[in-house]
């Protein structure tokens, strides 16, 4: 393998504005009220993980997905967590590394040895992980599977229902191989059912089954309609929930058992778990959860509503939030705050769920809205305690002071892929948190490294398996 | 009572002086006619970014858009029908807003969704649930 | 093999056996010390694995998600024993299954007493108060983890407790909206080639918070695991939903970072793939409903990425034929004005046609599709019945209801659902006796002194 070479790649400069310290950001705070955040901080600040243990670090993950984002969100919390996740990837790699909005090729990211591209998307779900390649089509690479699978804790894949089985490779015979193997399943709407996944289904198959478009979106009298997630939020969802059952089963298998289990998640099925009260509604009186745009069925106020310079979200469920935003309102146009708090069908908190007093509620409060910007309104709420913030964009939220000083959104110098802004682990823990080592491997990336050290392979028997194809 | 007429979102009749809200999502930006729903009045109106740059100057039908809303000043007459104003967004044809007492589920079996007064339970319990009728 | 796969899956996975089989967590016991969604979802988790999950509320009129309920319209009664005229709203519903629920009011040193006693044998414990609020009443990690070391606490809020933002309130859309996922939902505005407009867009589930508790869910799981079989020891573990909201936004963030772009909303098609977007149904699937939302055209998925799958498609939407060879290309297809005149040809192609029609044509030239659900269409399947996604609960308190299920299968250690929730206080008794050793004059007494 060739030596790593610094390349020249242009980076933009982050953090534009410098993060603020800690003496700025606790300024003016007594010594009392300074003491609980400033202990935190010192407990799980990301600067410290690297002295940090990792819980996971015992633990072989065989992530042997492609073609979406499940399996590999799902390994991701893993690899985080420090286990070893090795990414089993087809010859050339999944196909999902080459994702680029708009298959536009110039935003992709080229790792500094072999210059191949990975688009964003993947790059982002590759942290911690190994690359390796080995081709499932061919016997010889089902076997070299097997003989992973004997060292493997957890083996997550992705393939159309059944079809692992088919290939001798599924839970039935490797749990003989291997009966400590916890061996996960991820699918859009599952693999087995009379609804079960066609091979190769992506989201927003699983956003589409559960109900999640059909109450997402605006409703028709504001010209919208049923609308999608802009992520693959099932993916997500399903990949956590996989996670979840997996780590349940861990802990079962060596509190208790000594064996692995099956554990199969879904992305309609971690959609359905959570969608807040759509099934308890439905199955009281037949109510079919309708779209409601940025405003809620069951708070008022609690919504994002237009404003000056783009979109804020306010938040007040309760009676003491209620007058507080009026007041705020009232502060520049009292007469908006005298025709709400007036109107003695708003008085009590449930009369303002109806829709028209919720039509009644915004038009009011968008007329404040509209002459202040995101910040003015936010700022003006806050004087009053009242939640509030505006919807942000990328280049809002990689320079949101918080976000910066809480690491929220990091900056790696990646062995690989040079200077890369992403977001680190969303848990922060005091003794073993979770972190981000490394950002990506190009395709097969670790193949020499990994069939030398699992196999004890020598160059011969790689290059023998390179020119068969099976790697 | 207050005078609405220098708003933008809250369009005050000048006929009827009715309050015809004109909701975010639908009017932000707008340029168009809108009926009110007190007296059919046509007025032309132009939004932009949510503020009204043009009108209310009165036309003449077809009107483009209803209000999202009315009611008059004294809030003493509400105007919900859709004829009128946009229509709402309903989860049932027979909509409430008000708690609704719900005995049966969907499926007709026994549901505790309705009020009860304390000899109504054994313990925290519904009586007609714990003793299955 | 004798069994084919399918029937392999539904035996192991067999939801009429889940019962027969051992809980992973049996003997565990979780506190719940939250409100709203974030917090009381990540604990509701714990609970469906078979800890036995404590959530204690405020005496009375209990957390206020209770009170929270769509339209207003349905509650289930009582809210408790003592006000059984009123009811828990449906806000309650999700995120409170299999727990026991004890009312105390830990304002009051009694009530901290009793907090102290729980947490002694506690394996668990979620909180979401406003980050320093427990640690002032003494009830926070500081104080718990000298009565238990063994404990794992997961504090979960918006902003995190620390930095300049900490103080900030913070609820579901709003961490949705700061950490960046409305910015890339929703139709996009004028300019981009969509033919529709539209405006940023919440999820409408509250994601950050369902869906951030299953990331403090993981990271306990984590955590117990490092405890009973590496380390011995508790942990504390922060979660901020708009951290969450950030982390989930795939590459949003390095495309930022390295190249200044700013992502845009794509409305209902994909960025990535194209055939792989929603098309609108001219047709209604209920032309005699009396619900306006059945009276809308319908919506359904059709996905055929891969060039092959495109050709296919040509075939089976005349409206395609002209396009087959212009957009043969993955490339070609995949830009936005190419999606764009893809997707009207097929919308003009389903104008006359319902989404089960269309369903139909796909599943039968075997192209990927779905059409877009209602909650009520999907709670019609009876796949999602058979896997136990969707179930009907008899509830000891509330009868029959119909309940989300469990978000995973797990073959030897099935999570599951008892209950959908209890009313305010209803374990009183049972938690005081069991955690704090009271006996029955004593919980007069802290009843009577309103402490519970």
């Amino acid at each position: 393998m060739a030596e790593i070479k610094s390349t020249d790649i242009p980076v933009l400069p982050w953090p534009a504005v410098p993060t603020p310290t800690p003496d700025e950001v606790y300024k003016g705070l007594s010594e009392a009220a300074q003491e609980y955040p400033r202990w935190l901080e010192t407990q799980v600040h990301w600067r410290d993980v690297g002295k940090k243990p990792e819980k996971l670090n015992r633990l072989r993950v065989l992530d042997v997905t492609q073609k979406s984002m499940g399996g590999h969100w799902c390994t991701s919390l893993f690899a985080e967590h420090g286990a070893d996740v090795i990414m089993v990837e087809p010859p050339g790699g999944d196909p999902s590394r080459r994702l680029t909005p708009f298959n536009r090729q110039q935003y992709m990211f080229k790792d500094n040895v072999t210059g191949e591209a990975m688009g964003a998307k993947f790059l982002h779900e590759c942290r911690n992980k190994f690359s390796i390649t080995l081709n499932l089509e061919s016997a010889e690479g089902r076997e070299l599977l097997k003989k992973l699978a004997v060292d493997a804790d957890v083996l997550v894949e992705n393939y159309p229902p059944g079809q692992f089985d088919a290939w001798g490779i599924g839970y039935r015979q490797l749990s003989e191989i291997n009966p400590r193997l916890v061996y996960g399943w991820i699918g859009q709407r599952g693999q087995w059912g009379p609804l079960k996944d066609r091979p190769w289904m992506y989201d927003p198959v699983g956003q589409n089954a559960c109900g999640f478009t059909h109450g997402t979106g605006a409703p028709s009298a504001f010209g919208g309609r049923p609308t999608r997630s802009g992520m693959w939020v099932c993916d997500y969802v399903g990949g956590t929930c996989l996670a979840m059952g997996i780590m349940v089963a861990l802990n079962y298998r060596d509190r208790i058992s000594g064996r692995g289990q099956f554990v199969e998640a879904t992305g309609a099925a971690g959609i359905m778990r959570i969608i807040d009260y759509n099934w308890g509604w439905q199955g009281m009186d037949g109510s079919i959860r309708p779209r409601f745009g940025n405003w809620d069925l069951a708070i008022n106020i609690y919504a994002v509503n237009p404003c000056k310079d783009g979109q804020i979200m306010v938040g007040g469920g309760h009676d003491r939030l209620w007058f507080r935003i009026w007041k705020t309102v009232g502060k520049d146009r009292p007469e908006l705050e005298q025709h709400i708090v007036e109107d003695p069908a708003l008085k009590i908190v449930v009369d303002r769920l109806p829709y028209y007093a919720q039509v009644e509620t915004y038009t009011t409060f968008a007329d404040w809205f509209k002459d202040n910007t995101r910040l003015e309104a936010e700022l003006k709420l806050q004087a009053e305690e009242v939640a509030s913030g505006g919807v942000t964009f990328a280049d809002e939220v990689a320079e949101f002071p918080h976000f910066k000083y809480r690491g929220h959104v990091l900056q790696i110098d990646d062995l690989s892929y040079g200077k890369v802004v992403y977001s680190p682990p969303s848990q922060l823990a005091q003794k073993a948190p979770p972190r981000v080592k490394w950002l990506g491997r190009p395709t097969g990336y670790d193949n020499e490294e990994i069939y030398r050290k699992i196999f004890g392979f020598k160059k011969d028997d790689i290059d023998a398996l390179k020119k068969k194809g099976v790697i | 009572m207050a005078d609405f007429k220098h708003c933008s979102l809250i369009m005050e009749c000048g006929k009827c002086s009715i309050l015809n809200y004109l909701d975010p999502f639908t009017f932000w930006f707008f340029e168009g006619k809108v009926k009110c729903a007190g007296c059919d009045a046509i007025w032309a109106i132009k939004i932009d970014n949510g503020v009204r740059v043009s009108g209310p100057t009165e036309g003449k039908p077809p009107h483009d858009k209803l209000p999202g809303y009315a009611q008059t000043k004294d809030y003493k007459t509400k105007i919900t029908d859709t004829t009128k104003v946009n229509p709402p967004v309903m989860a049932r044809a027979d909509f409430v807003g008000k708690p609704i007492p719900i005995t049966k589920s969907i499926r007709g079996k026994p549901v505790s969704g309705a009020p009860l007064k304390a000899e109504d339970l054994v313990g925290s319990r519904p009586r007609f649930i714990k003793e299955g009728k | 093999m004798a069994m084919s796969f399918e029937e392999y899956c539904r035996s192991v996975f067999d939801v009429k056996k889940i019962f027969e089989k051992p809980e992973a967590f049996k003997g565990y016991t979780a506190i719940s010390t939250t409100q709203y969604i974030l917090g009381p979802s990540c604990a509701n988790y714990f609970a469906e694995l078979g800890m036995e999950t404590i959530k204690i509320e405020l005496p009375r009129r209990g957390e206020p998600m209770r009170h929270t309920t769509p339209y207003n319209e349905p509650f289930l009664y009582p809210l408790s024993r003592w006000m059984p005229d009123k009811g828990t709203g449906l806000g309650f519903f999700g995120a409170n299954h299999n727990e026991y629920f004890l009312a105390v009011d830990f304002h009051k040193p009694e009530g901290v007493e009793i907090v102290h006693r729980i947490q002694a044998k506690a394996d668990v414990q979620c909180e979401n108060y406003r980050p320093g609020t427990f640690d002032r009443w003494g009830i926070g990690y500081r104080q718990a983890s000298k009565i238990n070391p063994r404990l794992v606490y997961i504090w979960m809020g918006g902003f995190g407790g620390w930095g300049p933002g900490r103080v900030r309130a913070s609820y579901d859309i709003l961490g949705q909206a700061q950490g960046g996922t409305f910015s890339i939902t929703g139709f996009p505005g004028p300019g981009s080639g969509h033919p529709a407009i539209g405006l940023p867009s919440k999820h409408t589930i509250w994601l950050a918070d369902y869906w951030g508790g299953m990331m403090g869910c993981f990271a306990g799981l984590a955590a117990l695991w490092w405890r009973d079989n590496v380390s011995g020891t508790g942990e504390f573990i922060e979660y901020s939903q708009v951290h969450g909201a950030t982390r989930i936004i795939e590459g949003t963030i390095p495309l930022f970072g390295r190249y200044g772009v700013v992502a845009q909303r794509w409305g209902n098609w994909d960025r990535e793939l194209c055939v792989h977007g929603i098309v609108q149904c001219g047709k209604p699937s209920y032309p005699d409903s009396k619900i306006m939302l059945e009276l809308e055209p319908g919506q359904i998925l059709i996905s055929a990425p891969e060039d092959s799958e495109f050709a296919k498609l040509c075939q089976t939407i005349p409206t395609l034929k002209g396009l087959a060879s212009k957009y043969a290309k993955y490339n070609d297809r995949v830009q936005p004005a190419a999606q764009s005149e893809i997707y009207t040809a097929m919308e003009e192609w389903a104008k006359d046609k319902t989404k089960e029609e269309v369903w139909q044509i796909m599943e039968k030239a075997d192209i990927n599709s779905q059409p877009v659900w209602s909650n009520k269409e999907c709670a019609q399947q009876e796949h999602f019945h058979l896997r136990d996604e969707l179930h009907w609960l008899d509830d000891p308190y509330f009868g029959d209801v119909l309940s989300q299920g469990l978000p995973y299968h797990l073959s030897e250690t099935p999570a599951r659902h008892r209950w959908v929730f209890k009313p305010v206080g209803a374990d009183n008794e049972y938690i005081l006796q069991k955690y704090c050793n009271y006996g029955l004059d004593e919980i007069r007494e802290l009843e009577k002194n309103e402490i519970i």
